[in-house]
């Protein structure tokens, strides 16, 4: 008794059945997910708003991710945004003198271990002249504080108050004034305990250290002439962790990024591989089936394309013309139309070419090409299949390289990209470790993933690894 | 050469060419060295040798699977010998081929309908799948693979060597063709299952006049199915007759060999000794001189059997042999 | 009349994805010194298994082997692998396998193949092993010059002969044959049979030759076994079991044989051997036998006397074991 033959068909529902097609398929299913999400909800958003500082004001930067916190149970600070609606408006006026004052007042709990990496205020102010900004902030401890009063004109502010001149002289003064070392930075200023400044110890006071627990207040006021005065106020206060993937030097969500790189490169490599090895098929086919020149000549260029330097012409074509992905991956295919798949077809088909349902088929009349593809492809297909399982992650990390030595695609997001900020920002210097090893990683885990299901493959296609 | 012949090979010579470097010259491995044989309608004729005598390359070069190196081929009248590929597609419906291994001569990605479906397609026979189908259907069972619904939606591997070879015997009938080459039909089935498998043969001659080209090494499966028998050694043909007079009376002294050589199932053959020309066949590139069978001929003549070929006579009625002792 | 195999009740089943293959069922017969046991069959009974279970060449996926083979008095299936290979295999049995053209390593001289099992059983140096190999080569009536040949440069009537020469070269006292002649010409079949024949006499083997060939089979064969679905249908001296067969099986396979010296009608059997997973209740052939009765299809039959070396399993013989 003779073993099935190795339909596609039966193929696929063969390696569902191994332990390792399981796996592979379960990995792939999430990227594909992923890449599905991120096509759905529209990607040219993604190009645009990934180079766009704005987008991304609200995160904290260089954030480790938050998961980081319960591993190491450090509980370190996450990002609390005050937005305008959090603030209670009150309005008052004095008659005498036409001056107008809106208090916004805001309350939080805060019961982290660690202080905010930021402070940032986002002030709109609408009003005929110049307004007087001033923000009060009281912590649970009763302490209180003036850490910002400026003269300002209309128009949104954007002020960053732990570096911001006034600030930093408010804070100082009122240092002084406690007598407590001026050397300290605005944040711990802002949340530590009053007594444990003056000891020139700083520790953190959170909410919950005082019974009952209190939260922090903050109070801002705009005060100008009455008319047409207007003002909203949100208060950033960035944490230290942020996110699945933490965020990069330009607070941007790694999460996000990653999202955005799973369609860029599960397509790229399966374009790259699917094309590539039908097409080096289909040479390999035609070069044993015609033989003769036919063989000769395809035989010839598969030689010469093994020959060429194909990482080095690729980084001088990329460094010479700095060309977009879909380039990049059109350049990639005619640099591989010949290859090693030529010629394992080529000597498979040769082999088939001999059996005898193929010279039967002459002899009632098939002709050629009816026979290369209706009778011989088939029989390749699967092998052809499983090598397109094996190229994937190579055009996968090909891109990669290439985005990590700068000539890949300048502003798509992919996952070579983020790597090679990741350098550039000094992530391996200064130990941002999710910026680098986040990305690694999921190239990482779909490159397993196609060599899992490629094992698969293997073991289903190769008669002595069968047992039976 | 009378009306009632329907395939003539005259004097074939097919050699295959190979070059040992890309440099030297070739050399030929001559297969089929002059080899002259007719067939009649509705006749079967036995090409009997042992393996490398030439016998399965004079089939497969009589249905123009093979470019004959020299010679003519007249099928019904006309030369085809000459002809390229592309003016023999009407050929391709009237000659057919069955092949000796069951296991690869059928596409096992197909399944059986669509295997008998194949040559109905591109001949362009029957006007409908529906046509066609039937056509499909009267061909198994004209092999006894009944009920055809069963076994056309069967893939190959899931038949027995017995029943593939049934399939292919359809195949090969599927066109109606007058001529089919057999080439070791039944050597590699079970000795149960061979006999069936002759008889099917047997009975669609009858049925259908076809005419059979019947390649074998086993001599004693030829009185079953054969009218006609040529015995071939190293690419020639060495004797020819009917099948009951050339087994009862040998002449060729390898004829005499291969049947001395044949045993028989009884218990008396472990007490004796066959005598049997020691030596193999020889290689097909360099022949011996001469008659090809003198190294190890037993009635060897000195002088005569070494240098001079002979030639094939008809030594009684249709009865020809290639000897010098004639 | 001496024995020197007694196999009894020996059992190899092989696990597969399908099922248990039940390739060898409860064999047992005897084999005598000096004579030729022929073990013949359809493929897929079971005789290869049978070849391989007795030199104990096994696969992994072996469900079950088990049973008694004794050599010489000593029952062998006892012995751990090592001892079976260090005393055994080679030595006092051996197995010219199937294929003979597949069979030799075409990358090593033929000198070198032959010298192998030499150097690894035997504490001798290559030189000595090289002799002894001449001295095979000579037994097998092949020049000398063969040991600096490779296996592509022989032809197929040789390479068998190597073949045995290889088995030989320990100078076993069984030898198992399995299909020896089935890749061969006609010519030079009857060429080696006839070599075996002089081996056999001159050497004292006992032979045990498997083939589908009862032709081929009975030019050498003192007794024969006719297997049938991984049992023994019938044994017995060649000329009780080939003139006077008593299993509808054996009957039946002497019709499909074509004969060159006899006018008789071939018969042909319907059906198809089964295939060894599928257990048949009752006889494993009577879906198949033209005397099939209703003890057949529930009873399985056991080896029934017909005389004192002549036993077939069937029914219609009777009852007596």
């Amino acid at each position: 008794m003779s073993t099935a033959p190795t339909g596609l068909k039966n193929i696929f529902r063969e390696v569902l059945q191994t332990k390792s097609g399981k796996i592979a398929i379960i990995i792939l299913s999430v990227i594909l997910a992923m890449s599905l999400t991120v096509w759905i909800t529209g990607s040219e958003e993604v190009v645009k708003n990934w180079n766009e500082p704005e987008y991304w004001i609200d995160n904290p930067r260089l954030a480790a991710p938050e998961w980081f916190s319960w591993v190491t149970g450090s509980n370190a600070p996450r990002t609390i945004i005050l937005k305008p609606e959090d603030f209670r408006k009150t309005y008052s006026e004095d008659p005498l003198t036409g001056q107008a004052t809106i208090q916004l007042r805001t309350r939080f709990y805060y019961d982290y271990n660690d202080v905010p990496s930021e402070v940032i205020l986002k002030l709109n102010v609408n009003a005929t002249t110049r307004s007087l900004i001033t923000l009060s902030w009281t912590k649970p401890d009763g302490s209180k504080l003036e850490v910002y009063r400026k003269d300002v004109g209309r128009g949104a502010y954007l002020i960053f108050l732990y570096t911001d001149t006034d600030t930093v002289s408010s804070i100082k003064s009122y240092l002084s004034g406690i007598n407590a070392s001026p050397d300290i930075a605005v944040q711990t200023v802002l949340f530590s305990s009053e007594a444990s400044l003056k000891s020139g110890n700083p520790k953190i006071l959170r909410s919950s250290d005082v019974n009952p627990p209190r939260p922090y207040e903050v109070i801002v006021s705009i005060s100008s002439r009455k008319e047409g005065l207007s003002a909203s106020a949100q208060l950033d206060l960035l944490g230290k962790v942020h996110g699945i993937a933490g965020t990069d030097n330009k607070r941007r969500d790694i999460f996000i990024g990653i999202l955005w790189g799973a369609p860029v490169a599960l397509a790229f490599g399966l374009t790259a591989a699917l094309i590539i090895s039908f097409v080096q098929t289909i040479l390999g086919a035609l070069a044993a089936f015609y033989g003769y020149r036919i063989d000769e000549v395809i035989e010839r260029f598969t030689d010469v394309y093994l020959v060429l330097p194909f990482l080095s012409l690729l980084i001088t074509i990329q460094f010479i013309y700095k060309t977009t992905i879909w380039t990049i991956l059109i350049t990639v295919i005619a640099l591989s139309i010949f290859g090693t798949i030529t010629k394992s077809t080529r000597s498979m088909v040769l082999q088939v070419k001999e059996e005898p349902y193929i010279e039967a088929a002459i002899s009632y009349g098939a002709s050629k090409a009816r026979i290369l593809f209706l009778y011989i492809l088939p029989r390749v297909l699967p092998y052809t299949f499983a090598n397109v399982t094996v190229l994937v992650p190579s055009y996968i990390f090909l891109e990669a390289s290439l985005s990590l030595l700068g000539v890949g695609d300048p502003v798509l997001p992919t996952w070579g990209k983020l790597i090679e900020e990741a350098f550039i920002g000094g992530a391996t210097f200064y130990g941002y470790w999710w910026w680098i090893l986040i990305p690694s990683s999921l190239i990482i885990l779909v490159s397993m993933a196609f060599a899992l299901l490629w094992y698969s493959f293997d073991k289903i296609l190769n008669p002595r690894l069968r047992e039976e | 050469m009378n009306d009632n012949t329907l395939i003539v090979g005259k004097d074939l010579k097919v050699w295959f060419g190979i070059r040992k470097t890309f440099f030297s010259k070739p050399i030929y491995v001559k297969a089929i060295d002059g080899v002259t044989i007719s067939i009649r309608k509705g006749e079967t004729v036995a090409v009997v040798g042992e393996s490398g005598c030439g016998k399965t390359t004079l089939g497969k070069t009589l249905l123009k699977l093979y470019k004959p190196t020299s010679g003519e081929i007249i099928y019904d009248g006309k030369r085809i010998d000459t002809l390229e590929e592309k003016d023999l597609k009407w050929y391709r419906r009237e000659a057919q081929i069955i092949y000796q291994d069951p296991y690869s001569s059928l596409n096992p990605f197909f399944t059986v309908e669509r295997i008998l479906m194949e040559p109905l397609i591109i001949n362009e026979i029957g006007n409908s799948i529906q046509e066609r189908r039937e056509i499909v259907y009267r061909a198994l069972r004209d092999v006894k693979l009944e009920p055809p619904e069963l076994f056309a939606n069967k893939y190959p591997h899931m038949l027995s060597g017995g029943q593939r070879q049934r399939v292919a015997i359809a195949r090969s009938l599927i066109t109606n063709p007058r001529f089919i080459v057999a080439d070791e039909p039944v050597s590699m089935l079970d000795a149960s299952v061979r006999v069936e498998i002759m008889y099917l043969l047997k009975s669609i001659q009858e049925k259908y006049g076809t005419s059979f080209l019947y390649i074998t090494h086993d001599v004693s499966t030829v009185k079953y199915f054969s009218d006609t028998i040529n015995i071939m050694y190293a690419g020639k043909i060495v004797e020819s007759g009917p099948v009951r007079e050339v087994l009862s009376n040998p002449l060729h002294p390898y004829t005499q060999a291969l049947i001395a050589a044949i045993p028989d199932p009884d218990p008396a053959n472990r007490k004796m000794r066959r005598s049997v020309p020691s030596g193999e066949p020889p290689s097909l590139i360099n022949p011996p001189s001469g008659c090809r069978f003198h190294p190890r001929c037993p009635y060897f003549i000195k002088g005569k059997c070494e240098v001079i070929e002979p030639e094939l006579i008809e030594k009684m009625p249709n009865h020809k042999v290639a000897c010098h002792l004639y | 009349m001496s024995i020197i195999l007694t196999v009894d009740n020996l059992k190899l089943y092989y696990r597969t994805r399908r099922g248990i293959v039940k390739a060898v069922n409860n064999v047992s017969f005897q084999l005598e010194r000096s004579k030729t046991l022929a073990v013949v069959g359809e493929s897929g009974c079971g005789k290869s298994s049978l070849a391989y279970a007795l030199i104990r060449i096994l696969p992994r996926n072996v469900h079950e082997y088990s049973g008694v083979i004794k050599i010489d008095g000593v029952d062998v299936l006892k012995l751990s692998e090592e001892e079976f290979r260090k005393n055994y295999r080679m030595k006092k049995i051996s197995i010219v396998p199937q294929g003979a053209m597949n069979s030799l390593n075409p990358v090593l001289k033929v000198g070198d193949q032959l010298a192998e099992p030499l150097l690894v059983h035997l504490d001798i140096d290559k030189d000595e092993a090289l002799r002894r190999a001449a001295e095979v080569l000579e037994n097998v009536r092949l020049p000398k010059a063969l040991l600096e040949r490779y296996p592509h440069e022989l032809s197929g009537g040789m390479k068998q002969r190597v073949l045995i020469a290889m088995a030989l070269i320990m100078k076993p006292e069984i030898v198992i044959l399995d299909e020896p002649t089935s890749a061969l010409d006609i010519i030079t079949q009857a060429n080696i049979i006839n070599f075996l024949k002089d081996l056999q006499s001159e050497y004292n083997l006992s032979y045990i030759f498997i083939t589908h060939d009862l032709g081929v089979a009975s030019e050498l064969s003192d007794y024969f076994a006719v297997m049938y679905a991984g049992k023994i249908a019938e044994i017995g001296p060649a000329e009780d079991v080939l003139t006077n067969p008593m299993h509808p099986y054996t009957e039946k396979l002497l019709k499909t044989t074509p004969r060159l010296r006899s006018e008789s009608r071939l018969e042909f059997i319907p059906g198809s051997p089964p295939d060894l997973i599928e257990q048949i209740p009752g006889c494993s052939f009577n879906p198949r036998c033209p005397y099939a009765f209703e003890k057949c299809r529930t009873k399985e039959p056991y080896m029934i006397r017909i005389n004192s070396q002549h036993y077939a399993a069937c029914w219609l013989r009777g009852d007596e074991k």
